[in-house]
């Protein structure tokens, strides 16, 4: 157990989890996603994994691809601007949750405002 | 995409869940006991090699968490107690269908068992052994999403581990007699152990409304080089293998916090180790069945590695021989 405390301490004192930085801050959000972003606003993404969005309503198309289906997913959201999104596979009810990021100290990020997709179309791969 | 099941269905799962582990437990009563201790000639060094693995692959195992185990037979008491903080996290390659997979742990282990023996003269010698083992695993491998629902994951790890131990072999006294006999035979040894595991692993996760079921397996194969440079009998190469299952259910509590929400759960774990024998550690499988409760907390320490949960859970563990808890905090 005294070696766990060392370790945890060791891990305090060196971690540095950093804000990422927007090419264009307070003006673009920033988003990662996971899965491959087919679409954003109708307009064909050509970052597949990550883009950069002005502030306001926004809609996106990511697909999650599996070996026995893929799943076609549609989210609704809003982006604040100079703000960080990350869009990740989770365990929650759909397969994928879109998260603001934000840094809470050195040690961790905290994910907030989980939107799923407003529907998940099943198709084959 | 929401899957829903009526309120009866997820019940009936839930009712054969806890019938079956009722009737896991009934079987502990029913346990034959020997009646005469071993031979004091069956305490072998190939005996000590396998104990002493045992405990390595025990405490370093990937999947197997923390837990107080105390095994209560009629010629041996110990108890064995392992800690772990690790983490395990998936890496996003583009354009390919599966995903990397990397995790790492720091585990420790403490082992304090008395055996006891007979000799040639009828006399009960005990065998005394306290063993402390510190190790560091690293993990890395593949996940395959094969739906929604159900990911595989095979993946290798690299366990490197300390085992310091102390043995003493004393005439056994009468219960509440002072233990101040000088020990017939004392031995202490440091080894260094490096385990090369590989694992498979599936993962199922499913909601019946609000309401989750998730089921996991676990399958390792583990080499084990014991390196010593103060007792070379102790050197050796052993091949393992342990397995686990897991089930575990859990709903919404109606307490929200400014936090997140709150749920409850309740699970029951099997864990084999296989080509064991029972000497070695007093038993080679145990089941685990408990509750807790979790708060959502969605968190990414490092900017590495997500997690979802953190709670306290409360678990009593059975199996022949062997009894123990696992009561602590829980992070998911």
């Amino acid at each position: 157990m005294r070696n766990l405390i060392v370790v945890i301490i060791m891990l305090l004192v060196t971690a540095c989890v950093q804000q990422p930085v927007s090419t264009s801050p307070g003006e673009l959000a920033t988003l990662k996603s996971w899965a491959s972003i087919i679409s954003i606003d109708g307009k064909t993404s050509p970052f597949e994994y990550s883009a950069e969005l002005l502030a306001g309503n926004h809609k996106m198309v990511v697909l999650h691809k599996t070996y026995r289906w893929n799943y076609r997913c549609h989210f609704d959201f809003v982006v604040q601007p100079n703000t960080y999104y990350e869009l990740i596979s989770s365990t929650n009810k759909t397969p994928l949750t879109l998260y603001r990021w934000e840094r809470t100290n050195s040690l961790w990020a905290t994910r907030y405002d989980g939107v799923e997709p407003t529907s998940c179309d099943q198709e084959k791969p | 995409m929401r899957v829903s099941l009526g309120r009866v269905s997820w019940l009936f799962v839930l009712r054969r869940y806890v019938t079956l582990a009722l009737l896991l437990f009934s079987f502990q009563v029913f346990a034959e006991t020997p009646q005469r201790p071993p031979a004091l000639e069956d305490l072998t060094i190939a005996g000590l090699r396998q104990a002493m693995v045992a405990f390595v692959s025990l405490s370093t195992t990937p999947g197997i968490e923390s837990a107080t185990f105390d095994v209560d037979s009629p010629f041996r008491q110990s108890e064995l107690s392992r800690s772990s903080l690790g983490f395990g996290a998936e890496i996003t390659l583009n354009n390919y269908g599966f995903n990397g997979f990397w995790g790492a742990a720091i585990s420790t282990g403490n082992l304090d068992d008395d055996i006891d023996f007979i000799d040639r003269d009828d006399n009960i010698i005990q065998l005394q052994l306290n063993r402390d083992i510190l190790s560091l695993r690293g993990s890395a491998g593949l996940s395959f999403p094969i739906t929604q629902r159900l990911k595989i994951r095979p993946y290798i790890s690299f366990v490197g581990a300390r085992l310091d131990s102390e043995s003493f072999l004393v005439e056994k006294q009468p219960v509440g007699a002072p233990n101040d006999k000088t020990p017939l035979e004392s031995f202490t040894s440091g080894v260094n152990t490096l385990t090369t595991t590989g694992t498979l692993e599936a993962l199922y996760n499913r909601w019946y409304d609000d309401y989750r079921l998730e089921l996991s397996g676990n399958y390792t194969i583990a080499y084990t080089d014991v390196m010593s440079s103060t007792a070379d009998f102790l050197d050796s190469e052993t091949w393992g293998q342990v397995s686990y299952v897991r089930a575990r259910f859990s709903g919404p509590l109606t307490v929200i916090s400014d936090s997140g929400l709150w749920r409850w759960n309740t699970y029951l774990n099997h864990t084999n180790f296989f080509d064991l024998e029972t000497e070695a550690l007093g038993f080679n499988s145990y089941f685990e069945a408990g509750v807790g409760v979790e708060l959502e907390w969605r968190v990414k320490p490092l900017d590495m590695f997500s997690l979802e949960a953190v709670g306290f859970r409360v678990g009593g563990i059975f199996g022949d021989d062997v009894s123990g808890f696992n009561i602590g905090i829980t992070v998911r």
